[in-house]
């Protein structure tokens, strides 16, 4: 019987543990990082020295609207160390935009305008895709960010 | 074709079907009937134990009149059937998927075919194959387990099981491709072609699917709560029979929300106010869906995890580790599905407080998965020995598949890993490892075990099910890992075509499906061959006739 | 009832419902309207464009090279092949719709509400020339389509992906010569060796700098 305790004990330690340090670790980061989270744009500030780009998501393209009043489709155009506000909507459906190597996604919903900021460090071309299914040519819904130095 | 054709074929087509469907119920009717008499004639208390005895009682084989009859275990038996069905048919859905994604653009099939299968393969697995299969155990095995004293709903039974048969038929017809979320300014887009094109037919259906499992489920806990034997304490029933009782409970009071939410958005293809309409917003729709989409996992899973303990305590011929433990962490998973639904919209804007608190609670599900393996491999622990059969095998590649998706969905619950899986692969591969593993693999385990019984003393060919086993565990490791691992660096999920970078994880992905389906295909072949046999053996299984006489199973020490 | 053929009804029940849902569900129409039936044609011409987000760009050797969206003039009962040139990337493909029958006040209707409003004369009754998977997002790389012009008449055509940006009017004049289109600058006959006549429709890209300067960061 004791030895079974133990294992029980044993193994309840442990979960709780690990439990306890993915809760606080994850604590951390939502708190620390409130900008790099989708919000909604009537909800969060813009931080300081953050540029705004304006993401318009449509079946089946993303567009980018940047504050000089140029457009780019399916091709988000950036500098390393610049930070950056997206203001996502969409025209039509739920569309979702994700930045896999900056690790950003937010939604973009009819009507309901997100915001989330970022800072590319490394200049290259990365990928960015729709990953909410949007209809018949969601699979191209997808385009690259060019980082310059 | 003209409209004037058109309705011609229509009008004949359903005056055919009604005449059939009322053929079938006078012959139902009248055979129920006629059992009714004979069981009052002979002294049984109602039909439905009457049928069980003449049927199930002595040697007797599966045949069609378990479409007739509506005693428990023939509509135990008409889920199993019929959710078995339905996996073949969407595990082909799914295989045809895969396949078509060996080049990273659409080559094999059309995108708007693609989106009608993903649709299709999404909602018959999990409302047809993993309810179904749920459904069909608990009616099939609890009449046993608890000695049932009363089974008199059998016509409720009936008119949930056709109801959500129907229901998915017409979501199959509908060709819905607005997938299973059936997010409302997609699903509202009348396609004037192709995929979509019935979207309200597939909210019609969905909506039948709901009635008759809300229906069935009432049934179920009646059974379970009122009829069960009066020598089985609550505290005595199988770890199963808990599970159901979790499972229908979590099912009854989830699925209202969306219940509602698909009357409005039928409200909305004709007049755009609840969730497209200038002052509301499509993500209301969303947060009724998830408030349903989050339990109906949980209810795809907690049923096969009943019936895991059961497997594993008599094939370890030892009682479960701990009895408390094992009902307790199903009950908790039971409430804890209900506040964790919020995870799956940590992305779309929802506030700082949606993602803390969603996260943090999704961590919580650790602990009673946790308890769950620990008991599971405790049981096994103590064993003195234990017979590695086919479906014990099927059982033990469960818990090492749960235990990976687990672990896979512990990284999710991070808002940090979130933001770079959510809508990946890596979402995918999650819950594939869990409904492959656990969701299919218990089912198949279980009807290996019961298929004496259903074929009327013949035996399963032990190579072909080890071959069954292996190929299905193999497969599935190769797909999902594949997929995690995609997922990760990005590789989007409901695609048709893909960035070429992500050629080689969707290859060996597709490798791992097309293996999977070659061992469902060894499976169909088993029970061809092995039912095709002379009968060798008794028609009893080890699940329901040993619950009798040996107390094997819960009471504890 | 003969009890050892349970397996096998129960197979038999499955592959059916498989084949049927199978055949049910492949054979939902996926284009409509103008696909063409054959291609008997009295003459062929090329078509060289260069897939761009940006737009469709002209890379036949004409006056003004750089243009976008090309508005092109065929004779009937004309074979065109399209040779798409992949540019950016991007996924891209080559879709046409039939708008109507030529005249000049639906000519000038489509010339001038489509920059405004591209979606509306996307029309549902395309075909597609060239998919995605045949303009491979190899940059550099030349797909060929063709499409027989049997009916005369007024087109667009279209990157459905990027509809916003690349469409152009294709008119087909009823008899063996084009129509020359007067609101467009003469056709450039300079290095045209195949006889196409094609015109410049250039005034709705150059407000729009769809490549800013990756230097100077967008601020």
């Amino acid at each position: 019987m004791s030895a079974k305790s133990t294992h029980e004990y044993l193994w309840l330690i442990g979960v709780l543990l690990v439990l306890l340090g993915a809760a606080v670790l994850n604590f951390n980061y939502v708190l620390g990082h409130q900008a790099n989270i989708a919000q909604p744009e009537n909800n969060g500030a813009v931080p300081a020295n953050s540029t705004i780009i304006n993401v318009t998501g449509y079946q089946w393209a993303w567009s980018f609207t940047y504050q000089n009043g140029t457009t780019s489709t399916d091709y988000l155009y950036v500098t390393a160390g610049h930070n950056y506000t997206l203001q996502v909507v969409s025209k039509d459906v739920i569309h979702d935009l994700l930045i896999p190597s900056l690790g950003l996604q937010v939604y973009a919903v009819p009507g309901h305008p997100n915001q989330v900021s970022f800072e590319p460090t490394k200049a290259g071309k990365y990928i960015f895709e729709c990953v909410e299914y949007c209809g018949k040519d969601h699979y191209l819904m997808r385009g690259y960010m060019e980082v310059s130095a | 074709m003209s409209t004037f054709t058109l309705l011609i074929t229509a009008s004949v087509v359903t005056s055919l079907a009604a005449i059939l469907v009322f053929l079938l119920y006078y012959l139902a009717a009248s055979k129920n009937e006629a059992a009714e008499i004979k069981a009052r004639d002979e002294g049984y208390p109602e039909r439905g134990a009457y049928i069980r005895e003449q049927m199930y009682g002595k040697p007797h084989p599966l045949n069609w009149s378990i479409f007739i009859y509506d005693d428990a275990k023939s509509i135990g038996l008409r889920y199993i059937f019929t959710s078995l069905m339905f996996l073949f048919l969407a595990g082909a859905f799914g295989v045809l998927m895969r396949v078509s994604l060996t080049d990273p653009n659409p080559t094999i099939i059309n995108p708007i075919i693609y989106n009608i299968f993903l649709t299709q393969h999404a909602v018959l697995m999990i409302y047809m194959f993993a309810i179904g299969s749920a459904f069909g155990s608990a009616y099939y095995l609890l009449p046993s387990y608890l000695r049932l004293k009363r089974d008199n709903m059998g016509h409720f039974s009936s008119i949930g099981y056709w109801l959500w048969f129907l229901g998915g038929s017409l979501f199959l017809v509908s060709k819905s491709s607005a997938r299973w979320y059936l997010y409302p300014p997609l699903s509202l887009q009348l396609q004037p072609f192709g995929g979509g094109a019935y979207d309200w037919l597939a909210i019609i259906a969905m909506e039948m699917i709901f009635i008759g499992i809300t229906l069935t489920s009432v049934v179920v806990l009646k059974i379970i709560f009122i009829d069960r034997s009066d020598d089985i304490p609550l505290a005595e029933m199988p770890v199963f029979a808990w599970s159901v009782v979790f499972t229908l409970i979590m099912l009854i009071s989830a699925d209202p929300p969306l219940m509602i939410g698909l009357g409005m958005l039928f409200y909305d293809l004709f007049n755009p106010i609840f969730f497209t309409g200038s002052t509301s917003n499509p993500l209301t729709f969303a947060i009724l869906f998830w408030f349903w989409g989050h339990p109906i996992v949980y209810i795809a899973i907690l049923p096969f995890f009943g019936l895991m303990y059961d497997i594993i305590s008599r094939f370890t011929e030892t009682p479960v580790y701990s009895y408390f433990s094992a009902v307790f962490s199903l009950g908790l998973l039971m409430i804890l599905s209900e506040v964790v639904w919020g995870h799956h919209l940590l992305n779309s804007g929802l506030g700082i407080d949606w993602v803390l608190f969603f996260t943090t609670t999704s961590f919580l599900v650790v602990i009673p998965s946790a308890l769950t393996v620990f008991n599971m491999i405790g049981t096994m622990w103590n064993a003195k020995k234990i017979r590695l059969t086919t479906p014990m095998l099927f059982v033990i590649n469960g818990i090492f598949d749960f235990i990976l998706g687990g672990v896979s969905g512990v990284m999710l619950a991070n808002q940090s890993v979130n933001e770079i899986a959510h809508g990946t692969y890596f979402v995918t591969g999650h819950f594939h490892f869990v409904f492959v593993g656990v969701t299919l693999g218990v089912t198949v385990a279980v009807f290996y075990l019961l298929f004496p019984t259903f074929s009327n003393g013949r035996i399963y060919d032990e190579r072909l099910a080890k071959w069954h086993l292996y190929i299905t565990a193999v497969g599935s490791f190769l797909m999902s890992m594949s997929w995690e691992i995609g997922g990760f660096i990005g590789m989007p999920r409901a695609v048709a075509g893909y960035f070429a970078q992500f050629q080689v994880y969707q290859d060996s992905a597709i490798l791992g499906g097309v293996i999977i389906g070659i061992g469902q295909l060894v499976f169909l072949y088993n029970i061809t061959k092995s039912w095709s046999r002379e009968p060798t053996t008794d028609p009893l299984n080890i699940l329901e006739h040993r619950t009798e006489t040996n107390q094997i199973i819960g009471g504890g020490e | 009832m003969n009890s050892n053929k349970g397996g096998i009804t129960f197979a038999a029940i499955v592959i059916v419902v498989i084949a049927l849902s199978f055949s049910y569900i492949l054979t939902t129409p996926v284009t409509t309207g103008v696909a063409p039936t054959d291609f008997s044609h009295t003459s062929v011409q090329y078509v060289d464009l260069g897939a761009n987000a940006a737009g469709w760009k002209n890379l036949n050797n004409f006056e003004n090279a750089s243009a976008v969206n090309p508005t092109l003039s065929f004779a009937l009962n004309t074979l065109v092949y399209f040779n798409v040139t992949e540019e950016d990337g991007a996924p891209h493909n080559l879709y046409i719709s039939y708008d109507g029958a030529y005249s000049s006040s639906l000519f000038s209707k489509i010339n001038s509400s489509i920059t405004s409003n591209p979606a509306k004369w996307e029309g549902t009754t395309n075909y597609g020339i060239l998919s995605t998977s045949q303009i491979t997002q190899t940059i550099g790389h030349v797909a060929q389509g063709k499409y027989p012009f049997h009916t005369a008449g007024i087109y667009t055509y279209w990157c459905t992906i990027h509809f916003e940006a690349m469409y152009g009017i294709i008119v087909v004049s009823t008899n063996s010569t084009p129509i020359q289109l007067a609101i467009h600058s003469p056709v450039a006959n300079g290095g045209s060796d195949n006889g196409m006549t094609a015109q410049m429709q250039g005034s709705n890209s150059e407000n729009v700098d769809l490549y800013p300067n990756s230097n100077d960061p967008v601020e």
